[in-house]
């Protein structure tokens, strides 16, 4: 009898201490590199809210923030103008490396959008359309979820989502195109791999008229950093548009308290583009045109 | 050595019994994941409703068939109804609010977690997270197209709590419409692994003399590797949906 | 109207959240050669995204009350801290300095907003200048 309460107790210790190793942290006995706090299921968490990376980039990944008449508008100091880093690590100008006619066609955008006739010289910020990846991730704060299956980023502007399968299906057929793309992940190792492919070409990746075609594929890099933080880069091709392969990278802290909620940002609801194509529309007559710059001199 | 062999082995087991009574305990709720569309005709009109062009006749979804609006309320749905096609704040691309999301013609997808449930829509990308943490509603009153929802679990049944509307969304494209005093209650209660019971309160004293009920089923979308794709509405035909402003 | 053609001063920019405000693009919405400043009553506020409105009628020097529609930041961070729509009921006066909009229609972008004292209207809830002293837990 003895004999028997003493075997189911070794049992239940085995499988307390295989419990227990597994959960374990690696770290615990190496005392070497840092380890990423982990889901049940064993990868890195990323869950919670973050802070979409430095500000600026929205407007312009190359140049941050901004015009002088926007900066002069929100009395702007000089630590609130620019990149505080480069945000494109390759190539190493943290230029878009912009096809001849494309770059031709982007400058055009520039001078649009300081007098827009129609809605295609503006912002598509400013349209309230989804921004897709990767300007999602650096327009403003983000929330992640997941699951085994499913990887759910939830970005506070616009209410928007991206849904990121991790089960390793294919990709929707080619002729389906969405603002947000449509995307796929894995796990390498500690970090998060997204491709994202689908895309439409309504879309710029800033507000200086960064535009891409429906060729568009973007390879994001998520990983877990020390110091609450995720690394995110994000490699960017498109044949009709760059002459090559490029990425950009930035991190972002972890932001919010146990209370900490997103509220709704409807967006939509109060969109009014009509007095800026007015605007642009009495200017265009006027021949009113101008480079959109961040140069003191053509001001 | 023998004694203290046993402590370890006894005090491994309880945090094995202990994390075994957790899980178990999380586990007994429901699990409402995966990807569902509701299949009917109340996002033309709730309440029974004969053909018209464009639009399939319905058996309405309201308990007792009849929505019980205050006497002024039932002229001012009238109005609505006449003036549908530019007064429907869905005609120019608005969040449907909730419960007019869940029956829109499109597909949404529950994710859950312990502590909030998401429900993301295809529909204009809406999104909703239920709070089930225990947490209160943010003081009001907030407008909200989509509410703010908390929710709890009574036994297999997710109950939602959702307050902080705005007065501009109507229940479907009939002009059944509420104040911004509207109180939704969800109920989502599985029914078999590919159904869910969906039954919605609505209570709203400044236009109902009574709460009342909608119900349907919702079903499980069964094609391999049906997702959410994207429905823009408002991209479609933007400067002519826009605001006058 | 009470238009004062001075330089728009450094304070409040309460109403602008940077990270939202990065996107817009004010040169060609906006005047930066005509800053104003508007005093008058709030006829409504629009509280809506990603930037609300708000609505004043504007008595001129020749008497006329036009409504000027100025626009305003993000509300989210407005709610975030607090702040709710009924604390700010129609009626109130106050002060808005911006900018005039290009069209020549009567629209400012708001750089600050403040009552006719100089407290900020935006600037917390109880006790610190909300007009409407309903209390909130």
């Amino acid at each position: 009898m003895q004999k028997k309460i003493w075997r189911e107790i070794n049992r239940f210790t085995a499988m307390g201490v295989i419990v227990l190793v597994g959960a374990m942290p690696v770290g615990l006995f190496a005392q070497q590199a840092w380890e990423p706090p982990r889901t049940v299921d064993g990868h890195p968490d990323l869950q919670g809210y973050w802070d979409g990376g430095p500000a600026n980039a929205s407007h312009s990944i190359e140049d941050g923030c901004c015009d002088v008449v926007h900066a002069r508008m929100q009395s702007r100091t000089p630590d609130r103008l620019g990149l505080l880093e480069p945000l494109i690590i390759d190539p190493p100008d943290g230029r878009i490396p912009y096809q001849e006619w494309a770059a031709v066609k982007r400058t055009q955008l520039l001078y649009d959008m300081e007098t827009p006739t129609e809605l295609g010289h503006i912002d598509p910020e400013d349209r309230c359309l989804l921004l897709g990846a990767p300007r999602s991730n650096y327009r403003g704060d983000l929330e992640i979820r997941q699951t085994k299956d499913y990887i759910v980023i939830l970005y506070e502007w616009a209410h928007a989502y991206r849904v990121i399968p991790m089960d390793g299906r294919s990709h929707i057929g080619e002729t389906i195109s969405m603002y947000n793309g449509d995307s796929r992940g894995r796990w390498e190792g500690n970090t998060l791999v997204v491709e994202a492919r689908n895309f439409n070409s309504q879309v710029w990746l800033d507000s200086h008229g960064s535009f891409y075609s429906d060729k568009l594929r973007v390879v994001e890099r998520w990983e877990l950093v020390e110091g609450d933080a995720i690394r995110y880069e994000a490699t960017i091709e498109d044949p009709n548009v760059f002459t090559r392969p490029w990425t950009l990278a930035f991190t972002m802290g972890r932001i919010g308290g146990d209370d900490y909620e997103f509220f709704e940002e409807a967006c939509w609801e109060g969109v009014t583009n009509k007095h800026r194509l007015a605007a642009g529309r009495l200017a265009v007559a006027a021949g009113e045109r101008q480079l959109h710059t961040h140069e003191e001199e053509s001001q | 050595m023998r004694i203290s062999a046993t402590l370890v082995s006894v005090s491994l087991a309880t945090s094995l019994l202990l994390v075994l009574a957790v899980s178990i305990a999380q586990a007994q709720a429901p699990n409402l994941e995966g990807i569902w569309q509701a299949v009917n005709t109340a996002a033309w009109d709730i309440e029974d409703h004969s053909a018209s062009l464009g639009v399939p006749a319905g058996q309405g979804v309201v308990d007792g068939g009849a929505i019980p609006y205050q006497p002024w309320a039932l002229i001012q749905k009238e109005e609505n109804f006449t003036n549908r096609a530019t007064a429907d704040s869905l005609a120019s691309c608005a969040m449907p609010g909730v419960p007019r999301i869940t029956y829109m013609p499109h597909p949404f997808q529950i994710i859950q977690f312990d502590d909030r449930i998401l429900i993301l829509y295809e529909y204009v990308h809406v999104t909703r997270t239920i709070y089930m943490d225990g947490s209160d509603h943010p003081d009001g009153h907030i407008d909200f197209w989509m509410g703010d929802s908390r929710g709890r679990w009574e036994g297999d049944t997710l109950v939602v709590d959702v307050i902080h509307f705005n007065e501009q969304t109507w229940f479907d494209r009939a002009g059944n419409f509420h104040s911004e005093a509207l109180h939704v209650v969800e109920r989502f209660t599985p029914n078999g692994p590919n159904h869910i019971d969906y039954e919605v309160t609505i209570e709203d004293p400044n236009v109902f003399t009574r709460p009342w009920t909608m119900r349907m089923p919702l079903y499980r979308r069964q094609e391999t590797n049906v997702q959410l794709l994207e429905y823009e509405c408002y991209a479609y035909a933007e400067e002519d949906l826009a605001r006058d402003k | 109207m009470r238009i004062v053609s001075v330089l728009v001063t450094l304070s409040g920019l309460l109403l602008l959240v940077p990270q939202a405000s990065a996107h817009h693009s004010f040169a060609a919405e906006f005047d930066i050669d005509k800053p104003i400043t508007l005093t008058g009553t709030l006829t409504e506020l629009e509280w809506v995204n990603p930037h609300g409105w708000i609505h004043m009628d504007v008595e001129g020097e020749d008497g006329r009350v036009v409504n000027w529609a100025v626009e305003m930041g993000n509300p989210t961070a407005l709610l975030r801290r607090g702040l709710r729509k009924s604390d700010f009921p129609p009626g109130i006066d106050f002060v808005v300095e911006g900018y005039s909009a290009k069209d020549g229609t009567p629209t400012a972008n708001g750089i600050t907003v403040s009552f006719p004292d100089g407290r900020n209207f935006f600037a917390g809830s109880s006790g610190t200048g909300a007009p409407v002293p309903t209390p909130r837990q």
